[in-house]
């Protein structure tokens, strides 16, 4: 393809417009007061007990997911990639299965459980284990930990399997061929070894973690971060206490992006691994008994806020009761019919259709500039759409509303162009990343071949450049969709009229409801959990292992 | 001559699911031996060598390391080392931290450390890259870093798992004389695996040909060029021409042999339990023309090998051979010519089907 300039200014004002202004903008917001610089707004930010409170809340809370996730996740992947047993393929899948829906839905299920009068305490009662029940949830905190660490530890299991995959398993045999013991092997081989993806895995851990918005309201739980900005969105023009929070957020992640990077640049190895062909150990008898009841175990306990989500849909009624007493289909045939329903769908619907449109035109044009041209700067444009990946959505939400409100893209009238514009670039990275990946292994002799023969532009592209991206696009398109359908920060932040609702909205508001509101979104959430996971599914089939790419930093 | 026995492996079995890769091996290695497994790829060779090293542990049969029964015993207790394919270089250490690694993890003082790492660097001609990454070291280099790393613990033998495998071919050659060199030097036991025969002929000291998990003739390179037992291990090293024949009559040693090129004498020392039989020569086993084992052909093309000059002759019936003559003789030959030659009774090789 010629250069063409008009898509290129294109592609740069796109990522100036969602990205550039509204950072710029929180930044600008935390640190001018009145035109002059100052650092008093980062001060009375952090003086204030509350906010203080939160902060160091938020840090906790990320610190332990990490370490949760880290207990189950890495396990898990030595287990995947060392051991035979049958259906692993099967296996490794099912094990992805947690991260097919936002935490916050599985909120309503596990409140179901672990409520004061939920399933676990009435279990326990039955069994005589306690008199009176426990209240697991307490404040709301460890509900969240729970939720995010099941929901999590697949990020932490992907990517410590990559690790476990980029070197070859000779080295660990070359340890133990020169008489080390396993521990010598672990602390001395397979530790460095694995540190940068673990460091790297952790950091986007952590910040999904301080960020999660859809959990901690759920949870009514408000003394962290991310609530916190959720506050601050209705004195966002008076008030600048939550840019100060968001710049915080900001700085971390930036922070801990650039350590990320600067580390696994400089201690990334990889041998290269011979396929191997044999994985030998391949547990016996009551070992490989042991196995199974442990991965399932795992799988089970990760599955319980889908699995209450998908019986509190369908319950009639479920009180002082371990499982439902009576079912119904009633709240799946409401969902078709309530107003508000039907309206979140046909918007989230709208809003996705759209936005995976734009990455799909976008994505594939950045990811061809950067495999193929040769311009200055072109580092800019690489980092810029990669950042989304890193950036997380309540800092894009935060900053649209900021920068846009009073404007005439003002949310409060139509959301509908920001929230458009937020779903896409929050996904633009997944198509950038597999077309950059397929072109760079086209030839570029293979493009000109085809002019040389006399093709032009669109033949060219049509018959050499498509058939080899399409894939990857088709597999990255389908993800960026599921995304945007069960989005969260930006939804919940960007759309304030009832009219523009989007799903994951309609959930949370439906969940607040007393009757029959909870039983509707379970329902809802069920569905859309559906989706999700057909398409994670389908993607997977298309990139098999590669699919942890998409999970990474740098 | 080599006398004493350190290393003995009685028929060995392995099956990797329901798969058979091994087949009732058996062999012994004697000291200060360089004795090569040499087989095409796929055959089992590579699983034998990572069980006589421990990572992989036979169903049957067993191991005995200088009268040791080590077939049970964990790599890391067995003192044999093992040099890998692709090196299995430590990426986040320096060369010297990978060359220095076993003595540390047997507790060796700082000092001996030091001074036996700065003798291996010398043996392996690695001075003065002993503080780079493995990373920043060429392919050659790190073989030899490989190398060091197994030598310096001095265990009992040392195995090599195609060592050669990833290095172009130009630098082969000369790491081939480096490895005999070391050899040499250090008078190691060595078992080396590889599917290359040329490395085998010139290295070895005794071959083991494998075939399809089963070991199918064990001796010396010259041994085993001139006597091979079947057809496979004289098609696997060097090269050999294959007519099919029948056996119409036998005097003794002598056999008479009917194919379709016309009736050949073979003089083979050993039983034949078949009629149908593959008569077989080697390229430079022909002489000029006698009375007996004659063919005749047209030139249809030639190679030019230096010292060699490889004919390739068509047959009216449709055989192609190659033979190979002195190169000085080359005015001799054209391309189309007419060519007559024989091959001596006692070089002729028969081999049932």
């Amino acid at each position: 393809m010629k250069k063409n300039y008009f898509f290129f200014i294109l592609v740069v004002s796109f990522l100036f417009f969602s990205l550039v202004y509204p950072i710029s903008y929180i930044i600008f917001q935390s640190f001018f007061h009145n035109g002059r610089f100052t650092f008093d707004i980062l001060k009375i930010t952090i003086d204030n007990y509350v906010i203080r409170k939160s902060i160091l809340n938020s840090f906790l809370l990320g610190i332990i997911v990490v370490i949760t996730t880290s207990i189950i996740g890495i396990p898990l992947a030595f287990i995947f990639d060392r051991l035979n047993f049958r259906g692993k393929t099967f296996l490794r899948i099912l094990f992805l299965l947690p991260m097919i829906s936002s935490p916050f839905v599985g909120g309503i299920g596990i409140k179901q459980i672990l409520s004061r009068f939920g399933s676990l305490n009435i279990l326990l009662i039955k069994l005589g284990i306690i008199k009176n029940p426990i209240s697991f949830i307490g404040s709301g905190f460890l509900g969240i930990v729970i939720l995010q660490t099941l929901h999590l530890y697949p990020l932490m299991f992907l990517n410590i399997s990559a690790c476990l995959n980029s070197f070859d398993i000779s080295v660990e045999e070359a340890s133990y061929n020169l008489g080390a013991k396993w521990y010598h092997t672990f602390f001395k081989i397979i530790f460095p070894l694995i540190l940068p993806g673990y460091f790297s895995a952790s950091s986007i851990i952590f910040i999904w973690s301080i960020t999660d918005l859809g959990t901690p309201l759920i949870f009514e739980y408000n003394d962290l971060i991310s609530v916190r900005i959720f506050n601050a969105i209705k004195d966002i023009n008076t008030n600048p206490t939550g840019y100060a929070l968001v710049f915080i957020i900001l700085f971390i992640t930036i922070l801990l992006f650039i350590f990320t990077k600067k580390y696994i640049e400089k201690k990334q190895y990889t041998t290269g691994r011979t396929p191997v062909l044999f994985i030998e150990k391949k547990p016996t008898g009551f070992k490989s008994y042991l196995l199974y009841f442990i991965l399932l175990l795992i799988l089970f306990v990760s599955l319980i806020p889908h699995i209450t989500l998908f019986l509190y849909s369908i319950s009639k009624k479920w009180f002082f009761s371990i499982l439902p007493e009576e079912f119904t289909t009633e709240y799946y045939k409401t969902v078709f019919t309530h107003r508000l329903v039907k309206t979140g769908i046909s918007n989230s619907l709208i809003y996705s259709c759209l936005s995976t449109l734009i990455d799909i035109f976008l994505g594939f044009y950045i990811g061809y500039i950067l495999a193929r041209w040769k311009i200055k700067g072109k580092t800019i444009i690489d980092t810029l759409s990669m950042l989304p990946l890193l950036i997380p959505g309540i800092i894009i939400a935060f900053g649209y509303l900021g920068t846009f409100s009073n404007t005439i893209l003002d949310p409060m009238k139509n959301p509908l162009f920001l929230i458009i514009l937020s779903y896409s670039l929050r996904r633009l990275p997944y198509i950038v990343r597999t077309t950059y990946s397929s072109l760079l292994q086209l030839d570029k002799s293979l493009e000109e071949a085809s002019y040389s023969l006399g093709a032009d532009t669109l033949t060219t592209f049509k018959k050499i450049l498509f058939p080899v991206v399409s894939p990857g696009i088709f597999a990255g398109g389908i993800l960026s969709f599921s995304f945007a359908l069960m989005e969260v920060s930006c939804s919940l932040i960007l759309a304030i009229r009832e009219k523009f609702y989007p799903i994951s909205k309609v959930i949370y508001t439906l969940a607040g409801r007393v009757t029959d509101g909870p039983n509707t979104a379970c329902a809802l959430g069920v569905i859309g959990m559906f989706i999700t996971g057909i398409s994670l599914f389908i993607s997977i089939k298309i990139f098999s292992k590669k699919i942890g790419d998409f999970f990474r930093i740098g | 001559m080599m006398e004493k026995e350190i290393l003995r492996v009685e028929n060995i079995y392995k099956k990797f699911d329901e798969k058979e890769v091994l087949k009732n091996i058996s062999f012994i290695v004697y000291e200060n031996d360089f004795f090569f497994i040499l087989g095409p790829s796929g055959c089992g060779k590579t699983t034998l060598l990572r069980i006589i090293a421990g990572f992989t542990f036979p169903d049957r049969g067993r191991i005995i390391l200088n009268k040791r029964d080590i077939t049970n015993v964990p790599p890391n207790k067995r003192e044999i080392g093992f040099v890998f394919q692709n090196y299995a270089l430590w990426p986040h250490m320096k060369v010297k931290d990978n060359i220095a690694y076993g003595l540390k993890i047997k507790k060796y003082s700082e000092d001996s450390i030091k001074k036996k790492v700065e003798e291996i660097l010398n043996i392996t001609k690695l001075k003065g890259i002993e503080n780079l990454y493995p990373n920043q070291i060429s392919g050659g280099q790190q073989q030899r870093v490989a190398l060091a790393r197994s030598l310096i613990v001095n265990p009992l033998i040392l195995l090599l798992d195609e060592p050669l495998s990833n290095i172009d071919a130009k630098l082969r050659e000369e790491l081939r004389n480096e490895l005999k060199r070391i050899y040499k030097e250090t008078g190691k036991t060595m078992i080396y695996v590889t599917h290359d025969q040329k490395e085998a002929m010139t290295l070895a000291k005794t071959i083991a040909v494998m075939k399809e998990k089963e070991i199918v003739q064990i001796g010396s390179p010259y041994e085993i060029y001139t006597y091979p037992k079947n057809l496979f291990v004289a098609s696997f090293i060097g090269e050999i021409n294959v007519l099919k024949g029948k056996i119409i009559e036998r005097n003794r040693d002598i056999f008479k042999i009917e194919t379709n090129e016309g009736i050949f004498f073979v003089q083979v020392g050993r039983e034949m339990n078949s009629e149908d039989i593959f008569l077989c020569f080697r390229p430079e086993s022909v002489i000029k023309e006698e009375k007996i084992n004659i063919i005749k052909g047209k030139i249809k093309d030639y190679e030019f090998l230096g010292e060699f000059l490889k004919l390739v002759i068509f047959t009216e019936k449709g055989n192609l051979f190659k033979i190979s003559i002195r190169a000085e003789e080359i005015e001799n030959y054209k391309k189309g010519d007419n060519i007559v030659f024989s091959i001596k009774k006692e070089k002729l090789m028969l081999f049932e089907e």
